[in-house]
């Protein structure tokens, strides 16, 4: 069940109240709800997905999958052109993991799913996106899992559908793969929800410690 | 007439300046370097701000600063143009002094480059809780000369920079992950395996335990009142007061949940007929 919250207009100003919290901003700002990726940036900035079962892909060969991300609610105040997070409504139970070793890892938002090599219905709460896995290797790579730098990714909406940025993984050799922020949306024809713009620049990460 | 008597005032005010000149060059000196010390500092403060941290900001802006008003000073001695007084030969004494001040302010400019190489070497940075010779606190301020930290009960340690450039410093937030453990002891008519399946359940519901590594939770040693086990559970270093400060609550409530009791030593007194 959702928490309770309401977004209203008093005379002309934007206000946000959950519980006992209240926030009122003046005209010129407004208050909006937008859908954010689940994950606490206090904690971490990085975003994992494992896959279960885990991802083969032949030598020299790509593939495509679909996985469908976890999304809380965000509370944002606007002029149109930024956005600030003033709360969040958390959907999604978190829990993080270690990538790689204490002294040279990062720590990620553990999220388990499982792919699927085509398009499938996704709910308002997840946001649907295609990842693009190229194995430049000499084997056959095994993709157990694929982390990003969440605060480059983007979101994108088509007809209440939301979708994610298309991340590409390139596969160099066993043990070192690139993700890739692609800023092209998961599905087609979508609009991009301003709350993350694209960043032509950045949005890479070297998986130095095996996928 | 009046024309002649305006050019004389000229003449006069020429001649004062001819004869102040030096003077005025050398104050000039002072004023333009004071002036662009001020405008470096803030340019390197807006340039620098969000690329490099707060205190490397403030004590490069510290060092601009005093080279150009140095640079100013020199400029104003040497064009005051004192008789007798050479610049060469207020070099020479410069040096001079600068070796006396150097003999006696040994200390102080150790802890000056310690402080440099504190901040080139960043073993630390603010807002990174660290101990140093038991005195556990967050960096709140690194300076040229020296390092404050404030403790936990909130009070402030100033700290020399050449003390803690020398000296074993822990730094407990540079942990990407930390590793929490606690011992406890489980009465023998309890099965352990029940206990050890519980508290795993537990430790994976809170969110700041790291699902990976996962948590461990396994049976140390028989002591003479129960079996002593440990629990370790790893957290991001962020929120490693989170764990550190639950970890035993998470655990005596499983084991009141699981109706176990405390373990007392025990012995058993058998009477010999």
């Amino acid at each position: 069940m959702e928490p309770k919250y309401i977004i209203t207009k008093e005379k002309n100003n934007s206000v946000y109240i959950r519980g006992d919290k209240r926030i009122e901003v003046p005209e010129g700002l407004k208050i909006e709800e937008l859908p954010k990726l689940s994950l606490d940036f206090s904690v971490t900035e990085y975003f994992g997905i494992v896959f279960d079962p885990y991802i083969y892909v032949n030598s020299g060969e790509q593939i495509k999958v679909y996985v469908k991300l976890p999304l809380d609610i965000g509370i944002y105040v606007t002029n149109n052109q930024t956005y600030k997070l003033i709360d969040t409504i958390e959907i999604y139970p978190k829990k993080y993991a270690l990538y790689g070793n204490i002294s040279n890892g990062v720590i990620y938002r553990y999220w388990k799913t499982n792919a699927f090599f085509e398009r499938v219905f996704s709910n308002k709460h997840e946001a649907l996106t295609l990842i693009e896995i190229i194995n430049e290797g000499e084997s056959i790579g095994t993709i157990s899992k694929i982390i990003f730098k969440a605060h480059d990714f983007s979101l994108f909406i088509n007809n209440d559908i939301i979708c994610g940025e298309m991340i590409q993984l390139y596969r160099l050799k066993k043990g070192l793969a690139v993700v890739k922020l692609t800023n092209k949306p998961s599905l087609e024809g979508s609009k991009l929800i301003p709350t993350v713009p694209l960043k032509h620049f950045g949005g890479e990460f070297e998986m130095s410690f095996g996928t | 007439m009046i024309i002649y008597f305006y050019l004389q005032i000229l003449q006069n005010i020429w001649d004062y300046f001819r004869f102040y000149q030096n003077y005025i060059e050398a104050i000039l000196a002072i004023i333009i370097a004071i002036i662009t010390s001020r405008q470096l500092t803030k340019i390197i403060r807006r340039r620098l701000h969000e690329k490099a941290p707060i205190h490397v900001i403030r004590n490069i802006s510290k060092l601009v600063n005093y080279i150009i008003i140095l640079i100013g000073m020199a400029i104003a001695i040497r064009q005051l143009e004192i008789p007798g007084v050479q610049f060469t030969e207020l070099l020479i004494a410069g040096g001079f002094i600068g070796i006396v001040i150097g003999l006696a302010a040994q200390q102080t400019l150790s802890n000056f480059f310690s402080g440099i190489l504190l901040i080139i070497e960043r073993p630390f940075k603010i807002g990174d809780f660290i101990n140093y010779n038991n005195n556990v606190g967050m960096v709140t301020d690194i300076g040229l000369l020296s390092t404050k930290v404030q403790s936990f009960e909130g009070f402030f340690i100033r700290i020399p920079n050449n003390e803690l450039f020398n000296s074993p410093v822990i730094n407990y937030s540079s942990s990407i992950a930390r590793l929490v453990r606690v011992q406890f002891t489980v009465p023998f008519e309890i099965d352990i395996k029940k206990v050890i399946e519980i508290l795993l359940n537990k430790f994976n519901q809170q969110w700041y335990i790291l699902i990976d590594p996962p948590p461990v939770v396994f049976p140390v040693q028989f002591l003479e009142n129960g079996i002593q086990m440990e629990a370790r559970a790893w957290t991001a270093g962020k929120t490693w007061f989170q764990l550190y400060s639950s970890i035993a609550s998470l655990i005596e409530e499983t084991l009141k949940e699981l109706g176990v009791p405390y373990s007392y030593p025990k012995r058993i007194i058998s009477e010999l007929k």
